[in-house]
């Protein structure tokens, strides 16, 4: 369950708030879209609810616990139960395929156990006969696909994917919204953040990012 | 992490050896200047106990102005001890010195021997030289025969030991120190090569303690091996220096045994400060900041 109470998204650049009060509520194993135009917030949001930044004002729960509560070490175990994939893939270029998909794993403790669901999530994305290639040399679609794979990995909590689906080609968009379904029913919160809505499932929630204010559509627009 | 943390050490070995080197040799110096100087000051004290300062008292002294005599000198800062040696002490001493017969044949009965205080400055404290002036001066006194104290090259001798203990000590610890600093750099460089595997690895949730851990881990190791190089340069000097310096000056002489467990203590200390710069320097720096949002991660990307 993800919970954001009057949250501040501050611009980057200037003083004026991309979004005052910002208040949302995530139940846990359901699929969320936030879409916007550029420079709505959506970055940024992204960095809030990936615990990479803290916003200046407002409260944020995530998986029951307020981390305006938490220290360092609460941190730490909270963002092991949250997957990201930001606009800008961070990868290990050097390691291979699997030793990538595997450091969200080897970071929550899980060991053989580990290397099996590893590779279960790089079969279900069609990246198993990549298994052993170090990343650097696989193509920007497939980069993303390794990206994909580690903020999915094990069925965290939360998913949260800042745009990147959008960049992907179609066949292989179609194979990752379906993985990100199956985490979805396997209880996974999951969030996407893009510019066009994409899920056509009935059960989806769309928040949409516009002029400072945001406001929820039951339905996803089709595109 | 992925791979062990010695696995980066490895890719370079170069330049781990030149540390583990430098660092070794500097705690070899180190160890072997602060032995050395604790032996020149234990041969120093030797000497010293030789010219142990004495005052004679006059023969009809009473008890009395001999202990108030003793207080007054046990005031002084500068003074450790003050024992006084009264007639017969002094007597037996005579006689075992030049023997009953000869003492017998000069005549020297207890009463003509004088009570002594023989007074134990504290050793290395500043201003021996006024010590031993403020000494000299008690022979003003009605009560004292005379006071011998050490001459004022014993005194000079002692002041070049303690600059002998002291000043090559100082310049070993800055070295020391200096290839601690040699080390932490190193270690710091091997831990920014690793800044993108340790902001993934923050991000999906290792704790502070599991990204330092490595570059602990690198601290201890090559803490120790410094410490193994610098045990292994230190035994044979050590048992080399104990042979000169029994020659001329037992005290400062150190057994075997003290030598070898020096040697194996430098491996301990070695270990025990490259944990503590790995501890230290295992600390992440940020690199950017986005205005109006607190960064929540130590180890962003570059």
């Amino acid at each position: 369950m993800i919970a954001l109470v009057d949250v501040k998204i501050p611009a980057v650049e200037s003083d004026t708030p991309l979004v005052e009060s910002l208040s949302v509520k995530m139940e846990a194993g359901t699929w969320n879209e936030i879409i916007g135009p550029a420079g709505a917030g959506k970055t940024a949001l992204f960095e809030i609810l990936s615990l990479r930044r803290t916003p200046p004002k407002g409260k944020l729960v995530i998986a029951g616990r307020n981390i305006s509560r938490l220290k360092k070490g609460g941190l730490a175990k909270l963002r092991r139960e949250v997957g990201s994939c930001p606009q800008e893939i961070t990868l290990l270029p050097e390691r291979t395929v699997v030793e990538n998909t595997i450091l969200p794993l080897v970071v929550r403790g899980m060991g053989r156990e580990g290397l099996k669901t590893a590779e279960e999530t790089l079969g279900f994305l069609g990246l198993m006969h990549r298994r052993d290639t170090p990343v650097g040399c696989l193509s920007e679609q497939e980069q993303i696909l390794v990206g994909l794979s580690m903020a999915t990995v094990g069925s965290p909590k939360v998913i949260l994917i800042d745009g990147v689906h959008e960049r992907l080609e179609s066949g292989s968009r179609g194979l990752v919204m379906s993985w990100l379904k199956k985490r979805s029913q396997k209880g996974s919160t999951v969030v996407l953040l893009g510019r066009k809505a994409l899920n056509r499932r009935d059960d989806a929630t769309l928040w949409r990012l516009k002029d400072g204010a945001v406001e929820r559509t039951g339905e996803v627009d089709r595109c | 992490m992925l791979r062990s943390p010695l696995s980066l050490l490895g890719e370079h070995r170069w330049s781990a050896a030149a540390v583990v080197l430098c660092l070794g040799a500097a705690l070899w110096i180190l160890a072997a200047l602060v032995t050395a100087g604790l032996q020149t000051r234990a041969a120093v004290e030797g000497w010293w106990e030789l010219y142990t300062p004495a005052v004679y008292l006059e023969a009809d002294v009473t008890e009395t102005a001999m202990g108030a005599l003793k207080t007054e000198l046990e005031g002084w800062p500068q003074v450790r001890s003050v024992a006084l040696e009264d007639r017969e002490a002094a007597m037996t001493r005579l006689v075992e010195e030049i023997g009953a017969e000869e003492v017998e044949a000069l005549g020297i009965t207890t009463d003509l021997m004088p009570a002594v205080l023989l007074v134990e400055p504290v050793l290395w404290y500043p201003g021996e030289a006024e010590t031993l002036s403020r000494l000299q001066a008690l022979e003003v006194r009605p009560e004292v025969v005379t006071v011998d104290v050490p001459s004022p090259q014993a005194v000079a001798w002692v002041n070049r030991g303690r600059a002998v203990v002291l000043g090559p000590a100082v310049i070993a610890l800055l070295l020391w120190i200096g290839a601690l600093g040699g080390l932490a750099v190193f270690l710091r460089r091997l831990q920014e090569s690793e800044r993108r595997e340790n902001h993934l690895l923050e991000v999906f949730g290792a704790s502070a303690m599991a990204l330092r851990r490595p570059t602990i881990w690198r601290g201890a190791v090559l803490g120790f091996c410094a410490g193994a190089v610098a045990g292994g340069l230190f035994l044979p000097w050590s048992l080399s220096l104990d042979t000169f310096v029994a020659g001329f000056a037992a005290e400062g002489a150190m057994s075997a045994v003290s030598s070898a467990l020096i040697s194996a203590a430098l491996p301990v200390i070695g270990l025990s400060c490259g944990t503590l710069v790995g501890w230290a320097g295992a600390r992440p720096r940020q690199v950017s900041e986005v205005p109006r949002m607190k960064g929540l991660l130590g180890w962003e990307r570059e």
